[in-house]
């Protein structure tokens, strides 16, 4: 063999690096068929139930004491805890009195919604907290809601919310609950002081929480 | 000219050169390594094992090294030249041929590899089934068409086309059944969705870029979607994002649309069925210490039945189909659990076994021969020296 056409074979292999995956198209290639899913999305979402959740058209009613809703769940109120009107997202929104700064409450995103970990590294990020690996999030402490053992959250630091605006010395408490076709995200937020001094209380609620029709 | 060539072609084939290459990967490695600390595996393959060039930062001091693509290559080309094509073709060579040819081989899977394999996850609930995976890393636009039995017909834009979108390029896709174009732009690998006024936002609501996570299937990827629809003025405007809650929903020309952004889909040739899944906890814990799946494979009308575990995948159609996990996490018990299996399917998957039977066989040939000539030599100095 020539050595020039040698060169060529031996070379050929560095072409290689210059190849794209796949080519990008102006047109869309791939069409595919897909039968009706068993749990459909309900038509007419608005912005705000795509990207802040509740869209099972939960609506709570009762004010003190025991509640039930659309979503399928219902729960006891702890002592003194208020819930507030109804919010379009949520499943139930409360606060630990009428007056108080914090606030608690319970929301339904489908799936997995991104799984435990990010979650709770969301809810870190959202306390200016650095994220923490899958070892450390299996190390949180769990307690029992819905008949699972969830991660719970306490959180202490600055609280920048979904508009941006940031509030020092807040705290967080979060239980993440994955459940067979959707998560239930049960969250208080509100001066560091007030969210440690409602634990306890917190965690009655989530552990009041129950299923209506087994879920 | 001729000079030149086959100049070129000593340095490609020179040992020098294999010890520089072999010396670039082993630093490659060590990078590779150290990078793995501050960035998802996925990134620091993509970046320093995928590439051919990228700029390394030493402590603030950038330092330009070839990418581990560039230098497997040339030492692919360095041994074809050197190791096989120059080699002096004899039987003291044969097995140093035969072992070059077995690291080629080792090369040339790792390329096909690179190059044609699919990776995903498949997630099934006890008594469902599935016959596709979704990827880990990559993402796909999809409209879909809404009949009134919400069965869709889906159209879909694959991640190369937007995946470079970052840094404010736009891409425009059409089909000739949809009444609209799309036009995507803003990609964003991981992100998070705020609320925002005027301007800044998308029916109220932006998206803002975040790091990478430390494992790249944890990212959270959004983008901005215009739908281009003849005869209006201005396009309709939607944000996807991974973690919402359901897609963007539209109606044209009396048409039903939903807008998506989900992990890219695999299809596979047969259908799995999971029967059951089994798991063994830690005692006292929520942990599992081993768990496995009870899957049944249906593929043109025949049911055959397999045991997925943890170290026993299931190879089938040149799918090779592992056990990584389950939930609910913190599941009580009765509760209706799923499997997760990874999904490869790998052209090139058994090319090492075979490149390392050859390689053993070159080494045994090679290195069985030498001892022949010093078992010899052995014998004819000592029956010499009784001479």
């Amino acid at each position: 063999m020539r050595p020039g056409g040698l060169l060529f074979i031996v070379l050929l292999p560095l072409t290689a690096i210059g190849c794209g995956r796949s080519g990008v198209g102006p047109t869309i290639g791939d069409v595919r068929e897909r039968p009706a899913l068993e749990d459909p999305v309900p038509w007419g979402l608005t912005s705000r139930q795509r990207f802040e959740g509740g869209h099972h058209g939960a609506v709570a009613h009762g004010s003190t004491g025991s509640a039930e809703n659309s979503a399928g769940l219902s729960w006891t109120l702890p002592k003194g805890w208020v819930a507030l009107p109804s919010q379009e997202m949520r499943v139930v929104s409360i606060r630990p009195d009428p007056t108080s700064e914090a606030e608690c409450y319970v929301t339904v995103l489908r799936g997995a919604a991104g799984g435990i970990t990010a979650n709770v590294n969301r809810w870190r990020e959202q306390m200016g907290l650095e994220a923490l690996d899958e070892e450390g999030v299996k190390a949180l402490p769990t307690i029992p809601v819905l008949g699972r053992d969830c991660v719970l959250v306490e959180l202490a630091g600055s609280f920048t919310d979904m508009d941006g605006q940031t509030e020092a010395g807040a705290g967080m408490l979060g239980v993440v609950c994955p459940r067979t076709s959707d998560t239930l995200f049960v969250k208080m937020t509100g001066p560091a002081a007030v969210v440690r001094a409602e634990r306890a209380r917190f965690e009655a609620f989530c552990r009041s929480l129950e299923e209506q029709g087994g879920r | 000219m001729r000079f030149g060539v086959d100049r070129g072609l000593r340095i490609l084939g020179s040992f020098g050169l294999a010890l520089v290459l072999l010396g670039l990967l082993w630093i490659l490695t060590l990078v590779g390594t150290f990078e793995q600390a501050r960035m998802s595996l996925y990134a620091v393959q993509e970046q320093i094992f995928g590439s051919a060039f990228f700029v390394y930062d030493l402590g603030g001091v950038p330092i330009p090294l070839p990418g581990a693509y560039l230098v497997l290559a040339l030492l692919f080309v360095n041994l074809l030249v050197g190791g096989m094509l120059r080699l002096r073709k004899g039987s003291s060579t044969w097995g140093i041929l035969v072992t070059h040819v077995g690291i080629a081989m080792l090369l040339v899977g790792g390329f096909v590899e690179e190059r044609w394999s699919t990776k995903g996850r498949l997630t099934l609930h006890e008594g469902d089934s599935a016959a596709q995976f979704v990827s880990f890393y990559e993402w796909e636009v999809v409209v879909a068409e809404l009949r009134d039995d919400d069965s869709a017909r889906e159209y879909v834009v694959p991640h190369s086309a937007f995946a470079d979108l970052g840094d404010g390029g736009t891409h425009r896709a059409r089909h000739a059944e949809l009444p609209f174009e799309l036009v995507l732009s803003g990609y964003h690998r991981n992100c998070d969705i705020r609320r925002a006024s005027g301007e800044d936002g998308i029916d109220g609501y932006t998206l803002t870029p975040r790091a990478p996570e430390a494992k790249a299937e944890m990212d959270i990827a959004g983008l901005r979607v215009d739908l281009e629809v003849a005869g209006e003025a201005a396009p309709r405007r939607a944000l996807l994002w991974a973690l919402q809650g359901g897609p963007y929903q539209t109606v044209v020309e009396g048409r039903r649309f939903e807008v998506d952004l989900r992990r890219r889909s695999y299809e596979l040739p047969f259908r799995v069925h999971l029967r059951r899944f089994e798991r063994a906890m830690h005692p006292g814990t929520g942990m599992a210490s081993r768990f496995s799946s009870y899957v049944s494979r249906v593929q043109d009308g025949v049911l055959v039945d397999a045991h997925i575990t943890m170290n026993e995948p299931m190879r089938h159609a040149g799918f090779t189909i592992y056990q990584t996990g389950w939930g609910p996490e913190g599941a009580g018990p009765g509760e209706r659990l799923f499997s997760t299996f990874s999904v490869v399917e790998n052209p090139s998957d058994r090319l090492p076994i075979v490149a390392c039977v050859v390689i053993a066989v070159g080494l045994l040939w090679h290195f069985g021969r030498r001892l022949r000539l010093h078992l010899g030599a052995q014998a004819r100095r000592a029956s010499g020296a009784a001479a």
